[in-house]
């Protein structure tokens, strides 16, 4: 034994944690099955991105070429909030009538806080509309040790539902 | 540094503290630390452990100075707002004519040694716990205000350290401005050998930290440092400025913080008035100081 073993010992890591990857496909065919989506990019102004930032609070720059949209009108878009080490990807499923379908985590690294992709915790975005609240703790509870996530994802969710109200209702 | 057979030799060993710093280094570390020195409100999930290993070196005195201050912490989420820890301390220096009058001194180095020769020891310095209130949430509150208790108790000295968190995001949490307001009551005994110290001490340590890409983060520590003679404060014996840069990378298993302060400046006073060389304090102080952190979720 020397005194690099003996570094090495108080370095040594004991446990590594799992990562969170889904594909755009699987996200399709889990929110619209069985649907074909067009990718539809939309134009949306600065006037249009100044209100989503004002409402949502989320300054990290949405892109507007990820999104697409089905036969009966129904949306997905696809979108990216700061995590806590990295970007958190996820999708959101928007039915014709403007109620939120699903909300689906597809990039998601980080040492704590895999909860936010369990159903049980998605499940309290599906209804919401784009006059939802949609802010943690008050319509969406948060999940211990995912704080930054829990908020960067409801936050997120609520600016995709101000984007459809501005830029994807009234889509021709 | 001494080798594996002078530390089977040494105290540290024989108390079986050796062990618990094994044990926990096995177990692998703490809070993610964006700084350096500045404590933030980042703490352990509830039922979750973290280990951390710290390594501090003060470099520099008047003449040959090198403290490296090592840190095995376990941390445990006790629920969502409180944290508990527990610190095994060890303590390496190496001096020579480290003080303002060329003499080998200073508060880790026993009056008894000759004063002309180079003192040089690795030792078990101290065990400490730790109970982190995180009164009001950053990520969810306006501003994160935070409540640190750290007992230690150690080889020479025993000290009751607490500090005021305060801490601000913004920016999608990317940018961290924190403070904490710290205060010590110490009683050391190695600084004099025939009368115990007692001292107290009142920290304001300020950072920011940017997280500029994705796991990476870099910003700044700052300290202001000072020192009275008694447990309350009864008199000011020296204060100093410290500053300098901290880099950051975290990922999913594990992450690690390096830092760097310079004392800018430092005066001394009244009893502390010896304790000062060149503009600056050397005490327990270097002229440059160096963490890394590494930490590793379980």
């Amino acid at each position: 034994m020397n005194k690099l073993l003996l570094i090495l010992l108080f370095m040594a890591p004991l446990s590594s944690q799992a990562t969170i990857h889904v594909s755009q496909e699987t996200v399709q065919q889990s929110i619209f099955p069985n649907q074909k989506l067009v990718q539809t990019p939309v134009n949306l102004t600065d006037a249009m991105r100044e209100k989503m930032q004002d409402i949502s609070s989320v300054r990290q720059p949405l892109k507007a070429d990820r999104i697409w949209r089905t036969e009966k009108g129904d949306w997905l878009v696809v979108d990216e909030v700061v995590g806590k080490h990295e970007m958190i990807k996820y999708a959101v499923g928007i039915n014709a009538d403007g109620t939120v379908r699903q909300v689906e985590v597809m990039d998601y690294v980080e040492s704590y806080g895999y909860e936010v992709a369990e159903p049980k915790w998605r499940q309290q975005f599906v209804g919401k509309t784009a006059s939802s609240t949609i802010k943690l703790n008050k319509d969406i509870d948060n999940i211990s040790g995912a704080t930054l996530s829990c908020k960067h994802l409801s936050d997120g969710v609520k600016r995709v539902m101000v984007m459809y109200d501005l830029a994807l209702k009234n889509y021709k | 540094m001494p080798n594996l057979n002078q530390w089977v030799n040494h105290q540290f060993l024989k108390s079986g503290a050796v062990i618990v710093a094994l044990l926990l280094s096995q177990a692998a570390c703490a809070g993610e630390s964006l700084f350096g020195w500045v404590y933030t409100l980042d703490i352990v999930p509830k039922g979750k452990y973290e280990i951390a290993q710290h390594a501090q070196w003060n470099h520099k005195q008047k003449g040959d100075y090198d403290n490296v201050f090592l840190r095995s912490e376990l941390e445990y989420g006790l629920t969502d707002d409180i944290q508990i820890a527990g610190y095994v301390n060890l303590d390496y220096i190496n001096a020579k004519r480290n003080d303002r009058n060329g003499e080998t001194a200073g508060s880790k180095i026993p009056e008894s040694i000759d004063v002309t020769k180079r003192y040089s020891k690795f030792r078990y310095d101290s065990v400490s716990g730790e109970l982190l209130w995180r009164v009001m949430n950053p990520y969810t509150d306006v501003i994160g205000v935070g409540i640190y208790i750290e007992p230690t108790w150690g080889y020479d000295s025993k000290a009751l350290e607490t500090r005021l968190i305060l801490q601000k995001n913004m920016i999608d949490d990317k940018l961290v401005l924190a403070a904490n307001f710290q205060f010590e009551t110490e009683r050391d005994e190695i600084a004099t050998n025939s009368e115990p110290e007692k001292a107290s001490h009142f920290d304001i340590l300020v950072g920011a930290s940017y997280r500029f890409a994705p796991n990476w983060s870099a910003g700044f520590d700052y300290r202001y440092h000072n020192d009275f003679s008694g447990y309350f404060y009864q008199e000011s014996t020296q204060h100093a400025h410290f500053i300098g840069p901290n880099i950051h990378y975290g990922t999913t298993n594990w992450w690690g913080t390096l830092a760097l302060r310079h004392q800018t400046h430092g005066s001394c006073h009244g009893v502390g008035a010896g304790e000062c060389a060149d503009g600056r304090v050397l005490d327990d102080h270097g002229r440059d100081e160096l963490i890394l952190k590494v930490g590793f979720p379980l």
